[in-house]
């Protein structure tokens, strides 16, 4: 029995290959953080010394494993939507408003692009507190996640022109 | 008109189809460019929203709810469930409400309530003569409690759309009587309907039977205890109590269970992370819409409204729990919780209603909300497992319906279930 592999255009590999990695960064990082609360009660309780360090740690990771997640989120249609009055319209002018609100979630993925380098860029002389770096790391999974939808979006843009479906890169 | 523009651009996008997260987020900016503000206030709200160590219990929640689910626990729960009730008139129903409550309580979260349980006791009440209606009305209904149980991250977003007027512990402590009140409606409900429809009673298995179920099912149960003690004792916060739990569930189900393959772990990790994305954007997005709410006095132009039908305490809750309940039966829990919190919790208060207590109260209309169409998560999932379609659920829905708005009304009326245990606490 052979077994036929998808033919995959070159920006579907790219965004596929960026899900994934994104979806292990995520994975990755809950974990970390996990880690992290649980040495702060094992520190606290333990060894009697607190790390100072690890609720500020684990603060900006959240933002790196969240707003990656989203971004997967998007490219999953994993996002949470009241979808009960599409199915009342035709299907051609379904096709067409999904198109729309595709484009409006990358207008919403341009503007995190946007603000979040501005806001890195106003607080990056800014140290994190106990954690040593650059405040600036606060806000880059803002433009990391607000790359990754417009990229997602537009994948889901293209396949709606086409009449395909976007496949989802993990279950 | 900035007001204006908010709501019209939000429920445009809403009725379009945008995802809940980025209607906020485009109705925010669509008002402040209108306003001739900085976009970036609004990014900056949004981070800082995401930044409160307490938000962290939300993904621990989520993933030791999806390790418990993934886990196998669900046939531990329903085993010691059946034992106890099940020589009931009615028994699986009655065992499916208890295996329920139970279930909600490791995990926190109807929508995983009901697809752990439903798919266990619907086949089973199937094949044991019991009609699908039933089956699912009892598990959809009884799934409902997780949203009340110390385990729910729905409750940390209450906590935190409440700016701070609330503590974590003390919505806990307040949610355990309405959670009890609640089972205890669905028992009643389930009982009278298999009274009226014959169902037969079950064999009680003997007291050595329940004691070995109960010690099967024990150590999976023992995580509610871990997060209730921990965060009423003040021993752990919230946050840290969750990832304990998260910790304890991948023990328990690797090394005393043993029914925690590669493969599950890293589903229930995926799936966490996925639901972490989505609702802790939500809840980043939404202190965008806070910011706007607060910026027009939303809350007190709703407290006009609603004072110039009635000033009586007991009609302001009666249309609060009205509208709450038909928002929820058009959003998910986590927005209807962090769009209705800012604009109905000042007038709640002003009319002598604990914060504690109203979180109590909109989580069960949101609940409700779940088991409603037209988007009624656990009852679609409760459908499809049971092979019945939403209309003939609906068809004889009424007693299971009607014994929850029964607990919604007694939560809402007799702040004594919701306040007798937190108060009680303080005082010890």
């Amino acid at each position: 029995m052979s077994t036929n592999k998808p033919q995959y255009s070159i920006f579907t590999r790219i965004n596929r290959r960026l899900a994934r990695y994104g979806m292990f960064f995520s994975v990755t990082g809950l974990f970390v953080i996990i880690a992290i609360v649980s040495y702060q009660v094992f520190g606290r309780y333990v060894l009697n010394d607190s790390p100072t360090w690890a609720e500020n740690l684990a603060l900006v990771l959240i933002l790196y494993v969240t707003l990656i997640g989203a971004a997967v989120g998007v490219r999953d249609a994993g996002h949470i939507g009241m979808e009960s009055l599409l199915i009342l319209v035709p299907v051609r002018i379904r096709h067409k408003i999904e198109m729309i609100i595709h484009l409006l979630v990358a207008t919403f993925g341009a503007a995190m692009v946007y603000n979040g380098y501005i806001l890195g860029e106003s607080v990056a002389s800014y140290q994190l507190a106990n954690v040593g770096i650059s405040e600036a790391w606060r806000y880059l999974p803002l433009v990391l996640s607000g790359g990754l939808i417009i990229l997602f979006s537009i994948e889901h843009f293209i396949a709606l022109v086409k009449g395909t479906e976007v496949e989802p890169a993990w279950n | 008109m900035e007001l204006t523009i908010l709501c019209i651009s939000f429920i445009g996008l809403l009725l379009l189809g945008v995802p809940v997260a980025f209607a906020i987020g485009l109705a925010a900016i669509c008002t402040i460019l209108y306003e001739g503000l900085p976009m970036a206030v609004l990014f900056q709200q949004m981070m800082s929203g995401m930044n409160i160590f307490s938000f962290l219990a939300i993904p621990f929640f989520i993933f030791s709810g999806e390790l418990m689910l993934h886990g196998g626990i669900a046939d531990k729960i329903v085993t010691l469930a059946r034992s106890v009730v099940g020589h009931i008139r009615g028994g699986l129903g009655m065992s499916n409400v208890v295996a329920c409550t139970l279930f909600g309580g490791v995990s926190g979260s109807p929508v995983a309530d009901v697809s752990a349980m439903g798919s266990v006791m619907i086949p089973m009440m199937k094949k044991e003569g019991y009609h699908a209606d039933y089956a699912v009305n009892v598990t959809t209904h009884a799934s409902l409690v997780g949203a009340l149980m110390p385990t729910s991250h729905n409750m940390i977003i209450y906590s935190l759309a409440a700016g701070g007027q609330v503590s974590i512990g003390t919505l806990i402590a307040a949610g355990v009587v309405p959670a009890l009140v609640l089972t205890i409606c669905m028992l009643v409900a389930a009982y009278c309907v298999a009274i009226s429809r014959g169902y037969p009673a079950g064999r009680f298995p003997g007291w050595s039977a329940v004691m070995r179920s109960l010690v099967a099912a024990l150590p999976g149960l023992l995580v509610i205890v871990i997060i209730l003690a921990g965060i009423v004792t003040g021993v752990f916060t919230a946050t840290e109590s969750a990832a304990i739990a998260v910790v304890y569930s991948m023990l328990l189900t690797t090394f005393i269970y043993r029914t925690m393959t590669r493969q599950k772990f890293l589903k229930a990790a995926a799936r966490a992370v996925k639901t972490t994305g989505v609702v802790l954007l939500l809840i980043g997005v939404s202190t965008m819409l806070q910011y706007l709410l607060a910026l027009y006095g939303v809350a007190d132009l709703a407290g006009d409204l609603l004072s110039h039908i009635s000033t009586s305490p007991w009609a302001v809750f009666l249309m609060i729990n009205i509208i709450l309940f038909l928002l929820g039966t058009f959003m998910d829990m986590a927005s209807t919780i962090l769009i209705c919190t800012p604009i109905f919790l000042p007038i709640a208060m002003k009319y002598g209603m604990d914060p504690a207590q109203f979180g109590i109260v909109m989580l069960i209309n949101c609940a409700l909300g779940l088991n409603t169409p037209p988007v009624g998560t656990t009852q679609f999932i409760g459908c499809a497992i049971g092979g019945i379609s939403v209309g003939q659920v609906m068809k004889t829905i009424m007693p299971f319906y009607g014994a929850l708005i029964a607990a919604l009304l007694m939560v809402t009326y007799v702040p004594a279930f919701s306040m007798w245990l937190p108060n009680w606490l303080a005082k010890v």
